[in-house]
C-alpha cells in the first residue's frame, strides 16, 4: 500500500512537472502571415521562412544583424543582436525565435538555420 | 569486391534466419543438434559480417569511388584516420557497424557456457532475429555496397563537421552500447520463453547490462564533447532530439542496472527486470528512428527530412518486440511476483524503487518532449516545439532527487530505517549545510548553484563516511592500519566500491554542469589587429590574421580557404597561451562556412573563443566565453568508465590477482 502511494506521488510529481512547464516552454511555429494577423505581442514565437539574400545587413562593430525572412505570405524584417551565423545566406531556411514588436520589426533572441549536416545525400 | 560484400550481407540474412529457426526448433524439441547447428550459424554470420565490413574498409582505404558510399563520404584529401571513420559517416555504414558489433557480441554470448541451461537456445533466437532484422535493412533499404557503373575520379568528401576526433570515437562507442542492449533484452526474452524465471538469469545478465550502460553513457559523453569542440556555440548539450534519442535508453538502462541488484539481493523488482531491458532495447531502435527515420522534427540536425522507408521497418520491428515481450510478461505475471514486499519506504528497498521511478520518469519526460512537436503537428495541426527550459525545469528537479537518493541509499539498511543509519546520515547533512553556508558567504547567492553545492557535498560526505566506517571496522577486527585496511577491502567488495566510484563520477559531472551553466560569462567584441579586450581577469590581444587555400584541386568537401586569427591570452600581465580561432570557407559545400573554435582548458575553466566574422582589412568579431568547470564533465566520464570496469571485472581474474598479491606479499 505504502508502495502504491509512493509510486503515485512520483507519477503525480512527474506529471505536474510536465504540465506546469509545457505551456511556458512551448514555442509556436507561425508563418509570416499568421504573425501579421495576430500582430505585435509579448509572446515568444518562432517564425520560419527563407532568408532574403539582399537584405542581410551585418554590422560587426555593433554586432547587430538585420535580415528579412520571407514565405509565400509575405516578408518580415528581423533584428538580432549577436554573432552572424555561418550558414546565413540567400534562400536558407531560418527559424527565428523572439517577439514581434510594435515597430513592425521581429526582435529575435535566437536564429536557427536548418543545418545541412545531413548524413545522407538526397 | 563490392559485389562480394553485398552477397555476404544477403548470406548473413539467410544464415541468421536459419539460426533463429534452428535455435527455436532446438529449444522446442530439446534437440542438442539443432541448437549446436544454430550456434554454428551465428558463428558464420559473424564471419560473413566481418567479411562485409572488411570489404567496406578496404574500399574506403583504396578510394574505390565506384562504390557509392565511398564516393559520398570520402575524398583523396582525407587523412587515413578519417578515411577509416567514414565507415560510420553515413547511414548504411552505421547500420553495418551496428550489425557487426552485434554479431561479435552474439558469438561471445553463445560461447559462454555459464548461463542457465534451458534458456540458452532462446537467447540465440532473440539475438539471431535481431541480426536478421539488421541484415534485412542492409540488404533492402540501406545497402552500403551500391556501385556506380563507372568509377568517378574523386569522391565528394566528408562533411567538415565530421572531421573531428570526437566523430572517430562517438559513433562506434554509441553503437556498441546500442548493440549491447540487445543482450539484456535477449536474456529477458529467453527467461520468459523458457520459464526459467529464477534469479539466475539476472546474475548472468548483470555484466552485460553494465557493459551496455557504460558504452552508451561514454558514447553520449563523447558526443557532447564533439558538440562542444566542433559545433562552436559554446555548449555541449542542447536537448536536441538527436541527443535526447540516445539519452532515453541510457536513462532506462540506469534504472535496469539498479533494478537487477534488487532481484539478486532481495528477489524483488522482477517485473521491472523484464520490462526495463526490453524497453532499453526498443528505445535504442527508437534512437535510430529519430536520427534516420525523418519522423521527429529536429531544429539543428538535418539527418533525414522526409519519412524514410527504414522508419516503417523500424516501427514494425519495435512493435513486434514490444508486443511479444509484453504479452509474455503478462502471461508469466504470477511467476514474476516478488519474493517479498517492501516493508518500509525509508529503506534501501524503498530507495531503489524510488531510483527506478525517477529514472523512468525522466526517460518519459525526455521521450514526450522529443515526440511532442511531431504529436502536436499530427494531432492539433500546429507545430509546437519545446525549448531547452522545458527539460531543464522538468529533468532538473528529478535529477536533484536522484542525487539525494544517491547519498542516502548506500547508508541506510535493508528493510527499515534504523537509528544508526539516521546518525550516519546526520553528519554528512550537517557538513553539507555548513559548506553551503560558507559558499553563500563567499558569494554564491543563486538558488541552483546553492542547491547543487549542498547536494554534491552531501553525497561526497556520505560516501566518505561509508568508506571511513568500512576502514574502521576492518581496523578493529584485524588490527591493520586504516590505509592498509582500505586497500585490502576494495578488492573484496569491488562491486560496491565500483558503484561508489560511479556515483562520485556523477557528482563530478554535476559539478561541471553546474559551473558551466550558472557561471558562464560571455563577451561579443570587434577588434582590429593589435587591439585587445578584457574579460574578467583575462586580457585577450588580437595579434594577427592569415588566409590560405588548402586542397584546391580536385574540388572536394575538403577544399577550403582557411581564415585564421591568432590571439594572445594574458593574465596578470604575462602571456599564458596563444589561441588560433578559424573560419573555413569550403566552397563546394552548399553552406560553405565552418567555424573552428579555439579553447584553452584547465581544471578551473575553459576560455572558448569563436571567430564570428573577419573583414578584408583584418577587423574581426569574436565571441569569447568563459565556461567554468567544464573539464570536470569529461573527467567524470573517465571516472565513470573506471568505476564500471572495477564493478564489472570478472571475479576470477581478481581472485588470481589477489592470490598473487598474497603470494608475493
Amino acid at each position: 500500500m505504502k508502495f502504491i502511494i509512493g509510486g503515485a506521488i512520483i507519477v503525480l510529481v512527474t506529471g505536474w512537472l510536465i504540465y506546469s512547464n509545457i505551456e511556458s516552454s512551448s514555442a509556436y511555429y507561425l508563418t509570416v502571415e499568421e504573425l501579421m494577423t495576430t500582430g505585435p505581442s509579448d509572446r515568444m514565437v518562432r517564425v520560419t521562412g527563407l532568408v532574403v539574400g539582399q537584405t542581410i545587413d551585418w554590422d560587426p562593430q555593433q554586432m547587430i544583424l538585420r535580415f528579412d525572412i520571407a514565405d509565400d505570405s509575405g516578408s518580415l524584417p528581423v533584428l538580432y543582436k549577436g554573432v552572424r551565423p555561418d550558414m546565413l545566406g540567400d534562400g536558407v531556411q531560418a527559424v527565428v525565435e523572439g517577439k514581434y514588436t510594435a515597430s513592425g520589426i521581429f526582435e529575435a533572441t535566437s536564429v536557427l538555420l536548418k543545418c545541412p549536416s545531413k548524413y545522407t545525400e538526397e | 569486391m563490392a559485389g562480394i560484400g553485398s552477397w555476404a550481407l544477403v548470406l548473413s540474412l539467410i544464415v541468421s534466419l536459419y539460426g533463429a529457426i534452428a535455435a527455436f526448433m532446438g529449444a522446442r524439441q530439446r534437440s542438442r543438434g539443432l541448437v549446436e547447428s544454430a550456434e554454428k550459424a551465428l558463428w558464420s554470420v559473424a564471419i560473413l559480417v566481418t567479411l562485409a565490413s572488411a570489404i567496406l574498409l578496404y574500399s574506403l582505404i583504396t578510394h574505390d569511388f565506384q562504390v557509392k558510399y565511398v564516393y559520398q563520404y570520402t575524398s583523396t584529401h582525407l587523412s587515413p584516420i578519417y578515411t577509416l571513420s567514414a565507415f560510420w559517416a553515413g547511414q548504411e555504414g552505421s547500420l553495418l557497424l551496428w550489425l557487426w558489433l552485434l554479431a561479435i557480441l552474439t558469438v561471445i554470448v553463445a560461447r559462454r557456457k555459464d548461463r542457465p541451461g534451458e534458456m540458452a537456445p532462446y537467447l540465440l533466437v532473440a539475438l539471431a532475429c535481431t541480426e536478421a532484422f539488421f541484415a534485412f535493412l542492409l540488404v533492402t533499404t540501406d545497402n552500403p555496397f551500391k556501385t556506380y557503373p563507372f568509377k568517378p575520379p574523386e569522391g565528394t568528401g566528408m562533411l567538415p563537421l565530421l572531421e573531428n576526433p570526437g566523430m572517430v570515437l562517438h559513433p562506434p562507442v554509441l553503437f556498441l552500447g546500442y548493440a549491447a542492449y540487445t543482450v539484456p533484452f535477449a536474456f529477458a526474452f529467453a527467461a520468459l520463453m523458457s520459464g526459467e524465471l529464477n534469479t539466475k538469469w539476472v546474475k548472468a545478465v548483470r555484466r552485460w547490462s553494465l557493459f551496455a550502460w557504460v558504452s552508451l553513457g561514454a558514447g553520449i559523453l563523447i558526443g557532447a564533447w564533439w558538440a562542444y569542440v566542433e559545433l562552436g556555440w559554446g555548449g555541449y548539450w542542447a536537448w536536441d532530439p538527436v541527443e535526447n534519442a540516445s539519452l532515453i535508453p541510457w536513462l532506462v538502462g540506469t534504472a535496469f542496472v539498479h533494478s537487477t541488484i534488487m532481484e539478486e539481493r532481495r528477489g524483488m523488482h522482477r517485473v521491472w527486470n523484464m520490462v526495463l531491458p526490453t524497453l532499453a532495447f526498443v528505445l535504442c531502435l527508437f534512437a535510430t528512428l529519430v536520427t534516420r527515420g525523418g519522423i521527429v522534427v529536429s531544429d539543428l540536425h538535418g539527418f533525414a527530412r522526409s519519412v524514410q522507408p527504414i522508419a516503417y521497418l523500424l516501427l514494425a520491428f519495435m512493435a513486434i518486440v514490444l508486443g511479444v515481450s509484453l504479452s509474455l510478461i503478462y502471461r508469466h505475471r504470477r511467476q514474476l511476483r516478488s519474493d517479498r514486499e517492501i516493508e518500509n519506504l525509508l529503506s534501501r528497498e524503498g530507495s531503489f524503487l524510488l531510483t527506478n521511478l525517477l529514472f523512468c520518469g525522466a526517460a518519459l519526460i525526455v521521450f514526450l518532449g522529443t515526440v511532442y512537436p511531431t504529436l502536436s503537428q499530427a494531432l492539433g495541426g500546429v507545430l509546437v516545439s519545446l525549448n531547452a527550459s522545458f527539460y531543464n525545469r522538468t529533468i532538473g528537479p528529478l535529477m536533484i532527487a536522484v542525487l539525494c537518493v544517491m547519498g542516502i541509499c548506500p547508508v541506510i539498511g535493508w528493510r527499515q530505517l534504523t537509528t544508526k543509519s539516521v546518525k550516519n546520515l546526520l553528519l554528512p547533512t550537517l557538513a553539507a549545510l555548513a559548506l553551503t553556508i560558507v559558499a553563500f558567504i563567499l558569494g554564491v547567492t543563486e538558488l541552483f548553484p546553492l542547491v547543487s553545492i549542498a547536494i554534491c557535498a552531501f553525497v561526497i560526505f556520505s560516501l566518505l563516511g561509508i568508506v571511513a566506517r568500512d576502514a574502521q571496522a576492518r581496523h578493529h577486527s584485524t588490527g591493520e592500519n586504516y590505509a592498509r585496511a582500505l586497500i585490502t577491502l576494495i578488492p573484496k567488495a569491488r562491486r560496491r566500491y565500483g558503484a561508489y566510484l560511479v556515483h562520485l563520477a556523477i557528482i563530478l559531472i554535476t559539478i561541471g554542469i553546474t559551473g558551466s551553466t550558472a557561471y558562464k560569462q560571455e563577451q561579443l567584441v570587434t577588434l582590429s589587429p593589435g587591439d585587445s579586450t578584457v574579460l574578467r581577469d583575462y586580457r585577450i590581444q588580437y595579434e594577427d590574421y592569415s588566409a590560405e587555400t588548402l586542397n584546391p584541386s580536385p574540388e572536394t568537401y575538403q577544399s577550403r580557404i582557411r581564415f585564421s586569427t591568432t590571439l594572445g591570452v594574458y593574465k596578470n600581465g604575462s602571456k599564458i597561451a596563444t589561441l588560433v580561432a578559424e573560419k573555413n570557407y569550403h566552397w563546394v559545400l552548399e553552406h560553405p562556412w565552418v567555424t573552428e573554435v579555439a579553447i584553452r582548458s584547465n581544471l578551473k575553466e575553459d576560455l572558448y573563443v569563436i571567430l564570428a566574422s573577419l573583414n578584408e582589412d583584418g577587423q574581426a568579431s569574436f565571441q569569447i566565453i568563459i565556461n567554468p568547470l567544464v573539464t570536470w564533465i569529461w573527467i567524470g566520464g573517465g571516472v565513470l568508465l573506471v568505476g564500471t570496469l572495477i564493478a564489472a571485472w570478472p571475479r576470477r581474474r581478481a581472485a588470481t590477482w589477489g592470490g598473487l598479491k598474497c603470494a608475493t606479499g
